[in-house]
């Protein structure tokens, strides 16, 4: 049962995109919210394992529950808005095609069992997205999917080396996990690149500022609400925090992960549009969860509260993030949806009786009473200020259209609230967090954040806007000085690959040229083959003689 | 009839359908299709006749006296199975679109007769069973494409065809060379599992031995399109797309790789290659070869051109597996002759849609062509994923397989070549995909036609093979695969396979 | 082993059948094509016929030697019988229109008789007589038919022909000063040597050597086979040239003893590889087809040449000799013919305009295919199993130069045809001239091309019987 349901889970997405490709129509939205509901069971009754008809495994890790849960509501959420947001688009078909595949990679890497089924699931994810970056045909959206196509190229070739060279090293295709032995250094480091990509790691994390953004908004919520966690996910399984890790991996995840917290939640602080808000609060966030595992890899914490701690965090922050990304364009008055809003963004800044308020003492009780644990704390506050922004911004975007939209938005922030209530130990925590010194730490950031609100709000968004691609447009300013010089050199190379190749047909046709000439009545000799004649009678007579 | 002659049917009929072809009059459209497909589906049959007999354990060789000494030899082992399996199938389903598309053409007996004197070329390159054998069809195989590359008859065809001669009659001469060469110093040159060289009691002196495999090589390096052996491949881009197709998936670049392929395992064999240090230059030119064609066709805006020299690079990774040594990078390049024929055709096959529908030759005029075309473009867009390595296509079994026996036997920059290559077969693809899928299509060009985007038959093969691409991916593990196939292959030549 | 009778018969009926028809043209002159064919043919049955009379010999009018015509029949002899045959059989259906010119039927039916002669003789003497005969006949017929050119070539063709003659006339006259015989079988068992030996041989190797077109004395060949009708070419090509040849490798092989032929080796190799390069440049350069294709004949008789330059060390060298000789023969006669076919289809025979006469012309399209394969050695034709046995000999006595050279040799000539082929796909530019002369000219090129295609499956059986002794 479990594991015909780990197979459904995977296959019934892809089935619905075969529907969108021969031309459904927006009958298929409610299917796909229908296609992720196998994936919610398998998600509810983990630890089954199936054998997939062409080879390979599939097998659910208790530890990911979470996430495939995640992952199922954030999806179908999704689906249902796509309705009214890209349908009668004329590009809906293409993006159902896309938005299928990438929800299909998505389930399937989850529900994995051995290395090669995750990288398919892995890779089919990575495309599918460039199709949902693309969606719009601007010239944002163009720049945003060349950005994001170019690093997951990168993304999937590291991951390809980093799973060969496992896979050599332990001679099977098994995660090690369930092996039991640790990747090769330079595996781990390779995974760390490929699968960092994908989680916004500092500084590989320069698409997804861009990409977010241009993505239409169902599509923003499911990359930032559960494809960004298959990063996650992937370090996890390749590069286990329990078995040994290279020195120095995990402080370079620690450091890359607070840059991303801080430096992210402040860039987004100064954004001008929603979503890029979002997508900077979300490399935020995520900054929190690369921080927290490599403390793990560090050693800094243990590696069974890391990993549950992530695995809420998963399907907290999924929720949460996904539900305000759907809010951006709900269809709902602008109040209800800045109210609306406002549930799961408190819930980010770990207010009192959310889920985030169990989120954040996951980490810190995972990391100890260290600095880090600390970083943690002061971290909430920046996330109350772009939270702030946000909700600001969303006050003055043009309400879309109504519809199904809402409901989607609806349900997401609905689901943000009732999380607890279904996490073991939820509701006991949440109550305990009433007491008086942690409902003080918990609701700080958010007083802060009215407070300095208030500030900005009078600022009357004075400050000049930050342009998204920070690191990239750093990047882009030095390259620009070199730009040239590349594009210089990559044309001389071409060119002169092309003379090299002409010149060998150069020389065989001047050869061939030179041996035949122009075509000509052939001469008409006696005179020299006469003296050829007699020449060769007297060396013959010669050579008789003699 | 006996099965020790089905080796000889096979390669007889394809050569009588192309008699019988040259024989039709131009006017009997219907009966000329009719015979040409009742060849391929009957040379379909014979094949699969034979791979079920193999399979149960038999072996057929036939034997006829050719030169004193030296007799031609036609033999039924794995390798020559798998490209005959490969050559059976694509040509049928190549025969299928080249009578669409070449519906309004000209001297249709002249194309279709030597059409199949190639395939029969091929199959007889598959199943020959001695370096002599390999010869004379290989040779044949020149003779027989030539027409096809100048088909059309314009000037550009016919320049084209004359440096194609000039590159493959230069390749055939090396070949002879080799033969007359190994003939005179060892006396036969018979395609021996395990390599005839390797197992001889007395053989040839080294020195002899390496200008000996040079020279061959060179000789099938031609066809292969090693570098820098490969300037026909682009030119050879005017034939109608049913020929590259043919061409560049199955009959004369396959040819050129299977013949390394035998030359290294079955002529010299796996250990005396690797103690006269004969495959580390080979690597180096394969891995040469596939970086030099990638650059290439970077900087190409002609469709069919790009694809060319996609192959160029594509192809080398045969000769890259096969010369590292080490039983899993050979499985990988064997599997990549099955592979890049499928996945290659696809493409070819979507490009000669394109050109006969829209009229569109260049990729800076195929935007916004997926809403035209939608299924073609789509077959395009998975083979095109098949040539960067991702799952779940074909490439990305011969990718894996190559980089693990590379990092097995470790030569660690092979996989490293191998991942760079990939970059920039995304490089090169990624952006027509885009383009066709992302942009708007030019202003007044016509949007989804009524019915079926082009013609049945140019529309159906592409999809068909698009679908084997990732068929061969997902059920590669079965023993029914190519892959099976090939790994039953390898374990003779090695004597073990290790698979990860 | 037959009876007696039929040995003589058979020898016999192959010299005076010919001789008998070519009185017939003369006795009823309208006939004259028509009798001049059923000749090829019957020539060819008799031929056929002979196989089994391989190893016989006869004495015409029972006179023996040293004063009678005798004819000898072994396995080298029946194997240039067996080449000539169809030649000439296939040519003169092939070319009713230029048989049925003045004379022309008298001359080829005397031509038949003498190149019988020739294969047949046992007899130094008797073999100058047919020398002669098919000089004259030959350099007659090329005049026939086609213009001043060909009148010109043919004049030129006849003083060469006839100064080849002389020049072995001293030879024989010499040797029958120092031997007082002249039958093959009686002077070889003298045991010439010295002077005595070289000098004829010197005579008459250059005398044969001019008769047979070899480099550096090929100069008359290309016009006269240039300009001559497309069968007389394709007679001239194949046959006549090798009747010159093969007196010369009888003389080496079985009057000379065989330090001999070795010591002269070195010159044959060196004036076959000149050949070789000098008749394949000069192919490359011809403007026109017939001329393309007679400088072709001056290159592949450069490799009968070579292939006599290897005779004394490997005795392969000489089933290579026939191979080649029997090859180029049946190739090139197809070639001609064919090749003619197609000058007339498009009015002009200058190769760089040249296109594709048609559907109509498949048959001389695919001979034209078969024939050029064959000359450039591809396998499996007999020209590749020439190359082939000479290179494998030749490396077995330790040449191993010779296998590279024929492989570009093969290049080269391979290039020149590759001309023709291009020629052939280039579309023309109006609608091309219905087939002339019926579909017989067409499907006799091909038949003969296709011979050339058969023997090279025919390498066992060729080299028994080339090699089996007298």
């Amino acid at each position: 049962m479990n594991g015909d349901l780990l197979l459904a889970a995977a296959l019934a997405p892809l089935a619905v995109t075969a529907l969108a490709a021969l031309g459904a129509g927006r009958a298929v939205w409610p299917l796909f919210a229908l296609a992720a509901l196998p994936a919610g069971l398998a998600a509810a009754f983990p630890d089954g394992t199936a054998d997939m008809p062409a080879g390979g495994t599939l097998r659910l890790d208790p530890d990911f529950a979470p996430a495939l849960a995640a992952a199922a509501l954030i999806w179908a959420a999704a689906a249902v808005q796509s309705r009214d947001s890209v349908g009668g688009d004329a590009g809906e078909r293409r993006y159902a095609v896309f938005f299928g595949l990438a929800m299909t990679g998505n389930f399937g890497l989850l529900v994995a069992g051995e290395m090669v089924a995750f990288y398919v699931g892995f890779s089919v994810m990575s495309l599918a997205v460039f199709g949902l970056v693309a969606h719009k045909g601007s010239a944002e959206a163009r720049r945003a999917a060349w950005v994001y196509i170019w690093l997951a190229v990168v993304g999937e070739l590291a991951l390809f080396a980093a799973i060969l060279l496992i896979a050599t090293a332990h001679d099977g295709t098994s995660f090690p996990t369930i092996d039991g032995t640790p990747p090769p250094e330079a595996a781990a480091w390779l995974a760390l690149i490929g699968c960092g990509i994908k989680a916004g790691l500092v500084p590989l994390h320069v698409w997804l500022p861009l990409a977010h953004p241009a993505a239409p908004a169902p599509a923003s919520a499911a990359l930032s609400g559960a494809m960004l966690k298959a990063g996650v996910v992937g370090l996890l399984l390749l590069v286990p925090p329990s078995l040994g890790t290279p020195a120095g991996f995990g402080e370079a995840m620690v450091v890359a992960g607070l840059t991303g917290t801080f430096a992210g939640a402040l860039y987004g602080t100064a954004q001008r549009d929603l979503k890029t808000a979002l997508a900077y609060s979300s490399l935020s966030q995520m900054g929190l969860a690369i921080t927290a595992l490599g403390a793990a890899y560090a050693g800094l914490a243990p590696a069974g509260a890391a990993a549950a701690a992530l695995a809420l965090f998963a399907i907290h922050h999924g929720l949460a993030k996904g539900a305000l990304f759907l809010g951006a364009e709900s269809g709902l008055p602008r109040g209800a949806t800045v109210a609306l809003m406002a549930v799961p963004a408190l819930a980010l800044t770990g207010f009192p009786l959310t889920s985030g308020y169990l989120s954040k003492t996951a980490f810190t009780d995972a990391l100890g009473a260290g600095p880090l644990a600390q970083a943690i704390t002061v971290a909430g506050f920046a996330t109350a200020l772009v939270m702030a922004r946000s909700l600001r911004l969303a006050w003055s975007k043009k309400p879309s259209p109504g519809g199904w939209r809402a409901t989607g938005f609806v349900g997401l922030v609905l689901a943000s609230v009732a999380l607890p209530a279904f996490w073991s130990g939820g509701p006991e925590k949440l109550l305990s967090g009433l007491a008086p010194a942690s409902l003080a730490v918990a609701l700080a950031p958010s007083a802060f954040a009215l407070a300095a609100g208030a500030l900005v709000i009078r600022a009357r968004l004075a400050t000049p806007p930050a342009p998204p691609g920070d690191a990239l447009a750093l990047g882009r300013a030095a390259a620009g000085a070199v730009r040239p010089a590349l594009v210089w050199g990559a044309r001389s190379l071409g060119r002169a690959a092309e003379r090299l190749d002409a010149l060998s047909g150069a020389l065989a046709a001047g050869a061939a040229r030179a041996l035949a000439g122009r075509p000509a009545e052939p001469p008409d000799r006696w005179v020299g083959a006469g003296g050829a004649l007699v020449a060769t009678l007297l060396a013959a007579g010669l050579a008789v003689l003699i | 009839m006996s099965p020790a002659w089905l080796p000889l049917a096979i390669v007889a009929t394809t050569l009588v359908s192309g008699v019988v072809i040259f024989l039709t009059p131009d006017r009997m459209v219907r009966t000329r299709s009719a015979l040409n497909l009742l060849g391929a589906v009957a040379t379909l049959g014979l094949v699969g006749l034979l791979v079920l007999r193999v399979s149960q354990g038999g072996s057929y060789a036939t034997r006829m006296p050719f030169l004193p000494g030296a007799p031609l030899v036609l033999q039924s082992d794995a390798l020559s199975l798998l490209f005959c399996g490969l050559s059976a199938v694509l040509w049928l389903i190549t025969t299928l679109y080249a009578v669409g598309y070449l519906r309004h053409g000209a001297h249709r007996p002249r194309f279709f007769g030597f059409f199949a004197f190639c395939v029969s070329a091929t199959m007889g390159v598959a199943l020959a069973g001695n370096l002599l054998t390999f010869l004379v069809f290989y040779e044949m195989l020149t003779i027989s494409t030539y027409p096809l590359v100048t088909h059309r008859g314009d000037a550009a065809s016919l320049r084209a065809g004359r440096i194609y001669l000039a590159y493959t009659l230069g390749g055939g001469a090396m070949l002879l060379l080799g033969t007359m060469l190994l003939y005179a110093l060892h006396g036969s040159g018979d395609f021996v599992v395990g390599g005839l060289l390797s197992q001889a009691e007395t053989r040839p002196g080294d020195g002899a031995l390496t200008l000996v495999f040079a020279v061959l090589i060179a000789g099938v390096g031609v066809k292969a399109a090693l570098v820098p052996l490969h300037g026909w491949l682009p030119v050879a881009m005017v034939a109608p797309a049913p020929v590259s197709a043919l061409l560049h998936a199955v009959a004369v670049v396959k040819a050129g790789a299977f013949g390394i392929v035998r030359i290294v395992y079955d002529l010299f064999g796996q250990t005396l290659a690797e103690t006269l240090h004969l495959l580390p230059p080979l690597s180096v030119v394969a891995a040469a070869t596939i970086l030099w064609g990638s650059i290439r066709a970077l900087g190409q805006d002609d469709l069919k051109r790009r694809l060319a020299y996609s192959t160029v690079s594509q192809v080398s990774y045969i000769a890259l597996g096969v010369s590292l040594a080490h039983p899993v990078a050979a499985l990988g390049g064997i599997i990549h002759l099955v592979h890049q024929g499928i996945m290659k055709i696809t493409l070819f096959f979507c490009a000669g849609a394109i050109a006969e529908t829209t009229g569109i030759k260049k990729i800076s005029d195929m935007d916004g062509l997926g809403r035209r075309m939608p299924w073609t473009m789509g077959a395009f867009t998975v083979a095109a994923i098949g040539m960067i390595g991702l799952p779940p296509t074909a490439g990305f079994v011969t990718k894996w397989y190559v980089s693990s026996g590379a990092l097995e036997s470790g030569q660690t920059w092979v996989m490293v070549l191998m991942l760079v290559s990939s970059g920039f077969n995304a490089a090169y693809f990624l952006p027509i995909i885009r383009r066709v899928w992302f942009a708007d299509p030019p202003p007044g060009t016509l949007l989804r036609p009524k019915g079926l985007e082009a013609s049945p038959l140019l529309f159906g093969p592409p999809v068909v093979t698009a679908a084997l691409t990732v068929l061969a991916a997902l059920f590669a593990e079965s023993q029914l695969s190519p892959l099976g196939w090939a790994e039953a292959l390898v374990l003779r030549e090695f004597g073990f396979v290790e698979t990860p | 082993m037959p009876t007696a009778a039929s040995p003589d018969a058979v020898l016999a009926a192959l010299v005076v059948l010919p001789l008998a028809a070519a009185l017939g043209t003369l006795v009823l002159p309208r006939l004259a094509p028509a009798v001049a064919t059923a000749a090829s043919w019957a020539n060819l049955a008799l031929v056929a016929f002979a196989f089994g009379t391989i190893g016989g010999e006869t004495w015409l009018a029972g006179w023996s030697a040293p004063l009678g015509i005798g004819l000898r029949l072994d396995g080298l002899a029946w194997v240039f019988l067996a080449f000539s045959a169809p030649v000439f059989a296939l040519a003169a259906s092939a070319g009713r229109a230029t048989l049925a010119e003045d004379g022309a039927a008298t001359l080829w039916t005397t031509l038949i008789a003498g190149v019988n002669a020739i294969f047949l003789g046992a007899d130094l003497f008797n073999l100058y007589v047919g020398l002669e005969v098919v000089s004259l006949s030959a350099a007659a017929l090329t005049a026939v038919g086609a213009g001043a050119a060909a009148a010109r070539a043919a004049l030129r063709y006849l003083f060469v022909g006839l100064g080849g003659s002389l020049l072995y006339l001293m030879a024989v006259a010499s040797i029958y000063r120092a031997t007082g015989a002249l039958d093959i079988g009686l002077v070889a068992s003298m045991g010439l040597q010295g002077p005595a030996l070289a000098t004829p041989l010197a005579l008459a190797t250059a005398g044969l050597l001019l008769k047979g077109g070899v480099a550096p004395f090929h100069f008359w060949l290309p016009p006269a086979h240039g300009n001559a009708a497309p069968i007389v070419s394709a007679a001239l090509s194949a046959v006549v040239v090798k009747t010159a040849l093969y007196v010369l490798l009888r003389l080496w092989l079985d009057v000379a003893p065989q330090t001999a032929l070795a010591d002269a080796a070195p010159i044959f190799r060196a004036l076959g590889l000149l050949a070789v390069v000098v008749g394949g440049v000069a192919a490359l350069r011809a403007l026109r087809l017939k001329a393309l294709i007679a400088y072709s004949t001056v290159a592949q008789l450069g490799y009968m040449a070579l292939a006599l330059g290897f005779a004394a060390e490997a005795p392969g060298a000489t089933v290579a000799f026939v191979a080649f000789a029997a090859a180029h023969a049946l190739a090139k006669s197809g070639l001609f013919v064919a090749a003619g076919m197609i000058a007339k289809a498009n009015g002009h025979d200058e190769v760089p305009r040249l296109t594709d006469p048609g559907t109509a012309y498949g048959p001389a399209k695919a001979a034209l295919a078969i024939s050029g394969g064959a000359l450039a050695g591809l396998p499996p034709t007999g020209g590749f199993l020439a190359k082939w046995t000479l290179a494998q000999d030749a490396a077995a006595a330790g040449a191993w130069w010779v296998a590279p050279a024929l492989v570009a040799a093969g290049l080269l000539t391979a290039a020149y045809m590759a001309r023709l082929a291009t020629a052939m796909m280039r579309d023309p530019p109006e609608n091309a001239a219905a087939d002339e002369g019926g579909p017989l000219r067409g499907w006799s090129a091909l038949a003969l091309a296709s011979a050339a295609l058969l023997l090279g499956f025919l390498g066992a059986p060729l080299a028994a019987l080339v090699e089996a002794e007298p």
